[in-house]
């Protein structure tokens, strides 16, 4: 059996990384958009420095060779760090503190949301999101091309209507009889 | 039938105590939450010794009581009481539809009845025909225990319910062979709902559905010209063939009508197959046990139901919400015109329907015993639940059971 608690998480996930939202209208058509989509063949090790008090930014990404050794590393500015696996990731998004989950939207910022999340869709990840510009380009010309050109591209199909978002916040009661 | 003045056996009896589960067992079943924090007294660790004939009886009620619902179904139907039936005008078409085209898709169900031993009568308190709770602790928590001291035990339940539930799937897999053999499962979020939606896609699966997935209703995609879809991590726009919802119809029509309306497009075209069907709303709805009792009032399984207190002037009766669940906002009435006894909930603005007080068994220490039958389109499993109180709500306690064959 999965927990809930990570299936309640995947939406919030989303919710993050998803360029257009959970809910897309229909474009006017019937017919259904074909979407292509690249999915990781490496994995990714991500390091975020805390730059402020629960602010951080991206140190350094580099490809691991098994997509699930990635994880990411959080410094701290007392010294101290952190490391979390993917899953683990996806789980604090909504259940880790509000130190963790800022820790997760900064490392999501860079490749690990762009890539490790298959949310590419033609954006590169932003330099403000990195430590420093020299931060950002190592990333961009090492670990992002590696990804990129490792990555399996597949066509992929998605309805050109469609609703979502329904029953949510119901989850405090059981509904069986 | 049990004579009034004549004390009817308890059923202390028949109670086998058995060693709590290891807890290390539950682990591996991922049960955990249905023996910690509140629900650590939810296991009763005791079974009761039911007899083949016992069991028997409960079966052939729920058989009999089936056939009767949906007569009964079709006789409101019929007369167009829909508003009475608790069924809006908007989901009127799909109900229609359901019952004409869906009658061999209805997958799974639960009825509670009381009475059932030492001759005190069985009788039909409900059936959860939508979404049932308690088939973790049946096929997975009772078949353990049992299996831990079988020896001791001797017998064993009557607990064919994975295999049925997997019989029934393969039927429906085999009814549909131009769908592609993929399930998706949702619930509304809530733990207990996760672990019997669970128990589901395991069945699911055996059965023969190559792609079987769970997910929270809010991250489901409904295109009504396309079908249902869902998004994966990946990026992917997954379609499903099969969609099992461990959420009410009523929930449905009731709090979000615009998926109702959409779900009914989408069944109408055949885009997708929606277990349970859509006329399982009818069999939810209390106020269907009102028509079965005006078809069939000599019925041994049926209580008298109304629409009217008045209908029961000695005062004996429960007023129960036509859609509620976990014996919520029922109100006991005991021989006087105020209630003696009344549960809280979420049902509190849903009509009521007025059913007289049914026989229980009973044990010394007070609990009332409520045995319950599994329906996969054939009777599927028994389990019991018992509380110490008027109504079995949310705070009974589940007994397993073993049948024993007379030497």
């Amino acid at each position: 059996m999965k927990s809930s608690a990570i299936k309640t998480t995947i939406p919030a996930l989303l919710l993050i990384f998803l360029a257009c939202g959970l809910i897309f209208t229909s474009c006017g058509s019937s017919s259904s958009e074909t979407v292509e989509v690249e999915i990781p063949t490496e994995g990714l090790i991500t390091t975020v420095q805390e730059v402020s008090a629960d602010q951080f930014k991206i140190e350094n990404e580099e490809t691991v060779k098994d997509t699930a050794d990635s994880r990411i590393i959080a410094n701290y500015l007392d010294a101290t760090s952190d490391t979390f696996t993917l899953q683990e990731a996806r789980l604090m998004q909504t259940s880790g503190s509000g130190r963790q989950q800022s820790v997760v939207r900064s490392a999501g910022m860079g490749y690990f949301g762009f890539i490790m999340l298959g949310r590419m869709g033609g954006m590169a990840p932003r330099a403000g999101a990195y430590t420093s510009a020299g931060a950002h380009n190592k990333a961009a010309g090492s670990a992002g091309k590696s990804m990129k050109s490792s990555a399996n591209r597949v066509t992929r199909t998605r309805p050109s209507s469609g609703k979502s978002g329904y029953g949510s916040g119901k989850s405090t009661r059981s509904y069986g009889g | 039938m049990v004579q009034e003045n004549l004390p009817v056996l308890m059923v202390d009896s028949r109670i086998v105590s058995v060693r709590p589960l290891d807890a290390v067992i539950v682990k591996d079943l991922e049960l955990e939450w249905l023996t910690t924090g509140e629900n650590e007294e939810y296991l009763s660790n005791e079974f009761l010794q039911m007899t083949t004939k016992e069991v028997d009886a409960l079966r052939e009620a729920s058989e009999i009581s089936y056939r009767i619902l949906l007569k009964a179904a079709e006789h409101a139907v019929k007369q167009g009481e829909w508003k009475l039936l608790g069924i809006p005008p908007h989901a009127i078409d799909l109900v229609k539809y359901s019952l004409a085209n869906e009658m061999d898709t209805h997958l799974l169900g639960r009825f509670d009845f009381s009475g059932g031993m030492d001759g005190v009568p069985i009788k039909l308190l409900e059936i959860n025909a939508d979404t049932c709770s308690l088939l973790a602790e049946t096929a997975y928590i009772q078949e353990q225990q049992w299996k831990e001291e079988e020896e001791k035990l001797g017998g064993s339940p009557y607990n064919p319910l994975i295999e049925e539930l997997i019989e029934r799937f393969r039927r429906i897999i085999n009814q549909n062979p131009d769908r592609d053999p993929t399930l998706l499962i949702s619930t509304l979020g809530y733990e207990e709902d996760w672990i019997n939606a669970d128990v589901v896609a395991e069945a699911a699966r055996e059965a023969g559905f190559e792609e079987v997935e769970s997910a929270i209703l809010e991250r489901v995609i409904f295109s009504p010209e396309e079908g249902i879809f869902l998004e994966e991590e990946d990026g992917a726009f997954v379609r499903y063939d099969f969609w099992y919802k461990f959420i009410p119809w009523d929930f449905i029509a009731y709090e979000e009508p615009n998926l109702f309306d959409d779900l009914e497009r989408l069944i109408i075209d055949k885009k997708v197959v929606v277990l349970n069907p859509a006329y399982t709303m009818l069999l939810q709805s209390k106020a269907l046990l009102k028509y079965a009792y005006d078809l069939y009032p000599e019925n041994p399984y049926l209580l008298k139901t109304t629409f009217s207190a008045a209908d029961f002037p000695d005062f004996k009766y429960v007023a129960k919400p036509i859609y509620g669940r976990m014996g919520e906002n029922i109100s006991f009435y005991d021989g006087k015109p105020e209630p003696i006894y009344k549960t809280e909930g979420d049902y509190d603005d849903l009509p009521v329907v007025y059913q007289e007080l049914a026989p229980f068994n009973f044990d010394l220490e007070g609990h009332r015993y409520q045995p319950s039958i599994f329906w996969t389109g054939m009777t599927a499993g028994l389990c019991f639940r018992r509380q110490d109180d008027l109504v079995i709500d949310d705070d009974a306690e589940f007994v397993g059971h073993i049948v024993l064959t007379p030497s």
